[in-house]
Order: structure tokens, then sequence, then C-alpha cells
């Protein structure tokens, strides 16, 4: 049976108790206002019973086996109970003790119910314990409401009872009549409803499962993207847990060393001062050592000048030399020809040749003194000219070496500022390295936040989980109803198996 | 100078390429300085003597005049003359009578022993004997 079918069934049912409630309510309290109607009149016809007995007498005694009411004898006198009847309808019953000696209750065979007894719990309450009596009762196979007193004598004690009822059927008649109307239109209204309920469903409820039938499907798949989800963050969380107490450990140590650098940073710093001072003196050193070799190069230079002036001067000389040793040739020539022309002058020239032969002499002695001097200025010109190389090989080494010093000035210059810089650099790195130590310490104990974090985001992610499973579960139950609602049954297990999930 | 008695000879002493030569210094009229300037009338005496040197060095290159006896001149280049003195004819002495005929072929007639050196003596007029034809061709030419 589809459970719309049942949503209807139930709802008929329930509109059917809920009406049947309320008549059953309606009805009690109909019923009861009936009885306290039926009591209330039932009392007045008693009052005027008494009043009719009371007008009798008011003495009340058993005399003889009669029940007299004064002088009024009531045994087997039938007027007060006809007269009630003629007033009120019903019956009325004059008790001597707990036998009926006047009555208007006809039998069966017409004759009244005279000499029967009265028995039950009336019969307990008002003849044994002298109480009046209210309630129902049989009489001759019908339904009365009955109303006993006692009667009692001068002395108190129960003599008989007076007795009026009302057939229940009286009151009640109408009662029953509108009872079964009320059963019947309530028939008629479940049944209606019931009509009105399934087009109401299959109106609206069909589509509304339609939709909750498809959210539920997406809440179902929702909850396992979830559950994945869910399970690859765990799984992060917990690498990512890992990882933080690395970090942390790393850190830790990252802290120590960094403690250590900045210590020795600041040896570094101390020595790179010191270096920095020292250099700034080398610097200044080699700076005057470069004026130095400029005063020395400028002075070799003015002595290369010298020396090559010396060997221009040499080579002068040796210019005149050549002139004078020309002219030692040509007087050599001369004296030849004169030693010639003496000779063959013969015994004439004789003196003449002795001239000619000194002057060649002397011509000779010329050349050869002018050989030794060309060979001293020789020896001159090549000291000279081994001086000028070797002072322009030294003027050279020297410029070389000008060079040298001034760039190992500029290089110590340069090393100065690199070593300025070093120093800054290492006291930054000094100052550096304590922010960093610093900032170690802070991350350390923002990694150990972190941890904790984590833990609670594992933890939470733990708890997400079980609501994502319960949440999936739960999703598996709306689409076993949402199913149930479309095919019918019992929606619990017998058509949806619910997917596995891991969580 | 020596004596330039009858038995003595004036000689005008000279190297060429090493060669230690003597010469008549009767035979010659003039020295001069050899400039560097070529003419018809001037040889060097390497290549008068025949010298099988490939090249001859001269250090201080000297132009000896010859004395001729016609219009002919006759210069001939020298190297460093060393000396103008009278010598011994007994210091002279003369080749061998094997050698004599070579020996005139090129000029020289006699060798003057000096220490232990020896100076080849030069007959210039010997030598101009033998450049006569040439010389005289050449002066023709230039004459004419």
């Amino acid at each position: 049976m589809k459970l719309t079918t049942k949503f209807i069934l139930m709802n008929v049912i329930i509109l059917t108790l809920a009406i049947a409630i309320t008549t059953c309510f309606t009805f009690a309290r109909i019923n009861s206002e009936i009885t306290r109607q039926a009591g209330i009149t039932q009392e007045s016809i008693l009052k005027t019973f008494w009043a009719l007995l009371s007008a009798k007498g008011s003495n009340f005694q058993v005399v003889n086996g009669n029940l007299l009411a004064g002088g009024y004898v009531v045994n087997n006198n039938f007027e007060l109970p006809d007269k009630v009847k003629e007033m009120f309808g019903g019956t009325a019953t004059i008790f001597m003790g707990d036998t009926r000696v006047s009555t208007n209750i006809l039998k069966a065979d017409g004759t009244r119910a005279i000499g029967t007894k009265l028995t039950g719990p009336a019969y307990d309450a008002v003849v044994t314990e002298g109480k009046p009596y209210r309630g129902e009762a049989m009489i001759l196979d019908a339904s009365y409401l009955t109303a006993y007193d006692p009667i009692k004598n001068s002395k108190g004690e129960v003599v008989g009872a007076l007795y009026v009822g009302v057939e229940k059927g009286d009151f009640f008649s109408a009662y029953n009549s509108l009872q079964t109307s009320v059963i019947l239109m309530t028939a008629a209204i479940a049944v209606i409803f019931s009509i009105v309920t399934a087009l109401l469903v299959r109106k609206f409820l069909s589509p509304v499962i339609g939709q909750v039938s498809g959210i539920t499907e997406k809440i179902n798949a929702h909850a396992d993207a979830i559950a994945l989800t869910m399970d690859q963050q765990s799984g992060f969380a917990t690498q990512l847990s890992s990882s933080v107490v690395q970090i942390s450990s790393t850190m830790e140590e990252f802290s120590s060393t960094a403690s250590q650098i900045a210590l020795h940073s600041q040896g570094v710093v101390e020595r790179a001062d010191k270096t920095l001072e020292d250099s700034k003196n080398g610097a200044a050193e080699v700076e005057n050592l470069t004026f130095k070799v400029n005063d020395i190069s400028h002075n070799i230079q003015t002595n290369l000048g010298e020396i090559v002036e010396l060997g221009r001067k040499s080579k002068e000389i040796n210019k005149v030399m050549e002139i004078i040793n020309n002219i030692a040739n040509q007087t050599k020539l001369i004296a030849f020809n004169a030693a010639l022309e003496a000779a063959s002058a013969g015994e004439a020239g004789k003196r003449f040749g002795v001239v000619a032969v000194e002057i060649r002499r002397l011509a000779d002695s010329v050349v050869e003194s002018t050989a030794e001097i060309e060979g001293k200025i020789t020896e001159i010109l090549d000291s000279v000219n081994r001086l000028i190389m070797s002072s322009e090989k030294s003027f050279q080494l020297i410029q070389e070496g000008q060079e040298y010093a001034s760039h190992t000035v500029l290089m110590l210059i340069e090393s100065v500022d690199g070593v300025e810089e070093t120093t800054n650099a290492a006291r930054q790195i000094s100052l550096s390295t304590q922010q960093q130590q610093i900032a170690s310490s802070q991350v350390v104990l923002a990694l150990k936040e972190i941890e904790q974090g984590v833990r609670f985001s594992t933890d939470s992610i733990h708890q997400t989980n079980s609501v994502t499973g319960e949440l999936a579960e739960l999703s598996e139950q709306l689409r076993a109803i949402i199913i149930a609602l479309k095919l019918g049954g019992s929606g619990e297990g017998a058509i949806v198996a619910p997917a596995p999930r891991v969580y | 100078m020596s004596d330039p008695g009858e038995n003595h000879l004036n000689l005008l002493l000279f190297t060429v390429g090493g060669v230690r030569f003597g010469c008549d210094s009767g035979q010659v009229a003039g020295i001069a300085d050899f400039t560097g300037a070529a003419a018809e009338d001037l040889f060097w005496l390497h290549e008068e003597l025949g010298f099988q040197a490939p090249v001859v060095a001269y250090r201080s290159p000297t132009i000896v005049s010859i004395r001729t006896e016609g219009e002919r001149p006759y210069r001939v280049i020298i190297d460093t003359m060393e000396e103008i003195g009278a010598f011994s004819l007994r210091d002279i002495r003369l080749f061998p009578a094997l050698l004599e005929p070579l020996a005139l072929q090129k000029g020289l007639w006699g060798i003057l022993p000096r220490g232990e050196k020896m100076v080849f003596l030069v007959d210039f007029q010997l030598l101009l004997k033998m450049r006569a034809k040439q010389i005289d061709d050449k002066w023709r030419k230039e004459i004419s």
C-alpha cells in the first residue's frame, strides 16, 4: 500500500477519531445534561410525591401490617402513584419496609406489581442504611432512572421507602436519534474528507515529494562529497599536524642556530671594524708609497733624460772624434804624400821625409788616440745605452710598479669600500639575525598555536565526519522514505540499500 | 825613414784583405781618399791580383795614383797604408824560379820578411802593362 494512501487513511482515521471523540464528548455532555435534567425532574416528581403523601399525613407508621401516613392507609391504595403518573408520567411506588404496597407499575399480565421486594444497592442504601438512593435500575426489562427516599417514623426508623422512576428512553430517545444522525454524518464527512485529501495529496503533495526526492538525492550526493572532502581534510590535517610538528622542531633548531649566528655575527662585526681600520691604514700607506714611487719615477725620468743627453753628447764627441780621425787620416795621407815626395826628392827630401814620417807618426798616434777615445766613447755609449736600457727598464718597472701601486690603491680603496660595506653588511646581518632569532621564537610560538589549531581542526573534522555520517544516514533514510512515498512499502531497507561510506 | 842609398829601396807598405803588400814608392804619384765614386781608370787591387776570396773588405780604402809614362791614368784602390820607408835590398827575397813566372803574372816580384810576417812586393808598372791594352781601349772610348 502506498504511503500516500496510508497517509490519506491515517488522516481519515484521525479525522474520524477526532469527530468521534468530539462527538462522544458532546454526547457525554448531552448525556450528562440529560441525566442531570432527568435527575432534576425526578427530584421534582419525588418532591411532589412527598408533598402528596405528606398531605395525607406526616406521621408514618406501620400498624397491623399496613403503612399509615397519619391515618391514611397506603397499602393497596393506588391514589398517589396514579396521581404522580397522571402528573408526570413514569412510575411511582410506596414501599412498606422492602415490599411494594402501592405502585403504578404494571406486570406483564396487567396487574399492579404489589408485594414485590426491593433488592440490590437500593435496598442496601435505603432500607439498611436509611439513606436516599439515586441510580439506574431495570424494571420490567426497561431501563429506568430511579430515586428512592427512606420513609422514617417519628423515631427515625425506616418503615418504608418512596420511589419514583422515569424510563430512560423518555429522556434519551432524541439523544439516541441524534447519535445515529451524528454517526452517519461523521461517516459521510470522513468519506468526503478522504476524497478531498486524496485529491489534495495528488495535486500538491506529489510534486513536493518529487522535489524533496530530488533534494534528498542532492543532499545524499553532497553528503558523500562532504564525507570525501572531510576525509581528505582529515588526511591533510594529519599531514599538516605532522608537518607543523616537524617545522616546529626545525624552527626551534633554527632559532638556536640563529642565536649562535647572532653571536658570531657580532664577532664578525668587530673583526670587520678592525679590518676596516687596517685597510684604511694600509690604503694610506700604499698611497704614500705611490707618492714616493712617483717621486722615484720622476727622478728616474729626469736621470734618463740626463743619460740620453749624455749619450747624445757622447755621440757628438764621437762625431768630433770622427772629424779628428778624418783630419788625422788626411794628415796621414798628406804625410804619406809628403814622404813620397821626400822619397822622390832624394837626399834633398831627406829632412822633409823625416818630418813627413814624424807627421805621419803623429797622425797615426792621433788616429790611435782617437781610436782609443772612440773605443772609450763606444764603451761610454755602450754603458750609456745599457744604462738607458736599464733605466728605461727600471722606469718601465717603476711605471709598472706605479701602476700596480695605483691599482693597489684603487683596490685598497675599493677594498676599504668593500670592507666598509662588509662591516655594514655584517652589522646588518647581526641585526637581521637578532631579528630573525626573535622572529623564529615568534614563529615557534605561532607554530605551536597552529599545531593546537590543527589539533582542534582535526577534532572538528572528526566531529564533522561523524555529523556527515549521520547526515548521510539521515539522507539515506529520507531517500528510503521518499521512495516509500513514491512506491509504497515500509521504507525500512526493503527498497533502498544505503551506499557504503567510510568515515 | 831609412837611408835610400844604393842598397836600399823606398817601399810603401799597405794591406788588402789582411795581406800585407808593398810597392816601390817611386811608382806612386800620389795618395788620396777613396770617395766611392767609380771611374774607368780606377781598379781594386784584389781584382788586379786575382784574389780568390769572393769578398774582400777594405777598412780604409785609399787610392794610389800610379806614375805612367803616357797620358793614360792608372789608379788602384788599396787598403790601410802602414808605412813608407827605405828597406835594405838584402832583406828582399825574390820568388823561387819555379814560382816566379806565376808571381810575375800577378804583378808580384818579391817578398819582404818582417818578423814573422811577409810583405808581398807589387810591381804596379807590370800590372799597368797587363792592363795597358784594356786601359787604352777604355781611355780611347772616353776620349772619342
